[in-house]
């Protein structure tokens, strides 16, 4: 993967660095996407799976304003639906530098200050109504995340109101 | 042109329209979230809504135009120092008569002061360290601070309502409390009991703008007048078909004036009857007047909230309620003759006249 490959029928590589660590996405066009970009592993994963494995990352949208994306292999990422996302400007995939479902919902808030509050409450516990799936499972605020975890945050099917 | 803000379990309805005539929903706000109370701030125009999602939690939402873009208050949250307070839900917000001040009150029971018009928020905290407010138990709304009432020219003076913990009065812009209970009469609770309980469930509580010392309050099972700024109260329901309701309002032109809306008793909270009626008083409750004309009348089996019926001010007198099956009712003439102006929304909340 270099600088001008096309990915899939939405994007162009827009930026690589040396260590193949960092891949920018050039969308062509601003909407909701769904599209897979493939690159090798490297440092733990690549002793795990082999340096010839893919990673897959996904990507759901971008802005107008801000059409070009970036993934960093080895960082966990934080999902996001409506109402939450749009709260972060549209962005559907944060990455956040953290070890703990806390400190990523942290980071998120610290990157979107809108969310503050409607996660964790004023003292950082997760709402009731409110469920983060870490790899599939039910996590709770404490809960570890590895560096390559996938965070979904989603409205539990207990809340609402009927 | 009137308009009112209808708060409702599915969103805020900004409604526009000529009294007598079925309103316009001019906007829907907040569409899927619980909007428990809005206000125009008379002062200087802005709204203020408190919006509650069902997963996200509460905010306090503001606008300077309710159809246009809200943007979030800050500051509503229990500090650090208070780690068992958790704000669930904020059910009242009330400009004070200090420039750029208003009130909140929450879940759990909580007074909360902005001096920058609703910007930013801080915790009363007089209120929160009373002796006893670990003896202070919820009512079925949870324990909530719902009321507040402010003085005329006296912005130290407040008195708050909750339930279900009474009335309390603070001369020192509340620093310091007392209690308003001497009068209150419990009779849900056992009689060995009623002496010198918290547990005062009141529902509503308004002041006569022309009779500052003049407090009418709707309980738990009572209708109350209060000739003393709250300190003792006299009970007024004789006459009504029932006194068990939600909310209570005054004409502010007239501080002997008073309507309620009966509910049956607090184990059957529907309209007593089947009959939707309004009863005015206008000898502070020495009497109780029913209104009926262009209100349902057989089959009607109806609940009104405590903060969904509201006075235009106006001469003569609008007034407007809602419903929790979705009807908004006006009348444009004192209570004397009653219309649609919305039939159909979700379960009413709050109903404020806001133009």
């Amino acid at each position: 993967m270099v600088d001008g490959d096309v990915v899939g029928a939405i994007g162009i590589v827009h930026e690589v660095d040396e260590r193949f660590e960092r891949i920018g996405v050039r969308l062509l066009s601003p909407h909701d996407l769904s599209m897979h970009s493939s690159v090798p592993y490297r440092g733990a994963r690549a002793a795990r799976y082999g340096r010839r494995s893919l990673a897959t990352f996904r990507i759901h949208r971008a802005t107008a304003s801000n059409p070009v994306l970036s993934y960093t292999p080895g960082v966990p990422i934080v999902t996001l639906r409506a109402p939450l996302r749009d709260l972060a400007g549209g962005t559907a995939e944060v990455q956040v530098d953290a070890r703990t479902v806390g400190e990523a919902v942290h980071a998120v808030e610290d990157a979107y200050p809108p969310i503050r509050g409607w996660i964790l409450d004023e003292h950082g516990s997760l709402r009731p109504h409110v469920n983060v799936f870490v790899d599939g499972e039910r996590c709770r605020e404490t809960t570890s995340v590895a560096p390559d975890a996938v965070l979904h945050v989603l409205s539990a099917i207990s809340g609402g109101e009927r | 042109m009137t308009e009112l803000l209808v708060g409702s379990k599915k969103g805020l309805f900004v409604l526009r329209g000529e009294p007598g005539e079925a309103f316009e929903i001019a906007h829907r706000a907040f569409a899927g979230e619980v909007v428990e109370y809005a206000i125009r701030d008379p002062r200087n125009g802005c709204y203020l809504a408190s919006v509650t999602s069902g997963f996200y939690g509460p905010r306090l939402m503001l606008a300077d135009d309710p159809t246009g873009e809200w943007r979030q208050a800050e500051g509503l949250a229990f500090p650090d120092d208070i780690p068992d307070g958790t704000v669930e839900r904020i059910w009242v917000i009330r400009p004070s008569e200090e420039p750029g001040v208003l009130y909140a009150g929450t879940a759990p029971a909580a007074l909360w002061r902005s001096e920058d018009d609703g910007e930013t928020w801080e915790l009363s905290r007089g209120l929160w360290n009373v002796p006893t407010r670990p003896e202070w138990n919820p009512g079925a709304g949870g324990l909530c601070l719902h009321t507040i009432c402010t003085w005329p020219d006296d912005p130290d003076k407040l008195a708050v309502a909750i339930s279900a913990a009474g009335v309390w009065i603070s001369e020192d812009r509340g620093a310091t409390w007392r209690t308003g209970y001497t009068g209150l009469y419990p009779r849900y609770m056992p009689e060995e009991a009623r002496e010198g309980t918290h547990a005062l469930c009141v529902h509503d509580m308004q002041r006569a703008p022309l009779r500052p010392d003049r407090l009418f309050l709707q309980f738990h099972g009572g209708v109350y007048r209060s000739d003393d700024a709250g300190e003792t109260w006299l009970d007024i329901a004789g006459g009504l078909p029932a006194d068990f309701g939600f909310p209570i309002v005054v004409d502010p032109s007239d501080p002997d004036s008073a309507y309620v809306i009966p509910l049956t008793a607090d184990v059957d909270r529907v309209t007593t009857e089947g009959r939707l009626r309004v009863y005015e008083t206008r000898d502070a409750g020495s009497s109780w007047t029913p209104h009926s004309d262009g209100l349902p009348q057989e089959e009607a089996y109806l609940t009104i909230l405590r903060q969904a019926f509201d006075v235009d001010g106006a001469s003569p007198l609008g007034l407007y309620f809602g419903t929790t099956s979705g009807e908004v009712f006006g009348s444009a003439d004192a209570g004397a003759s009653w219309f649609t102006a919305a039939p159909h929304l979700a379960p009413v909340t709050s109903v404020r006249v806001s133009g």
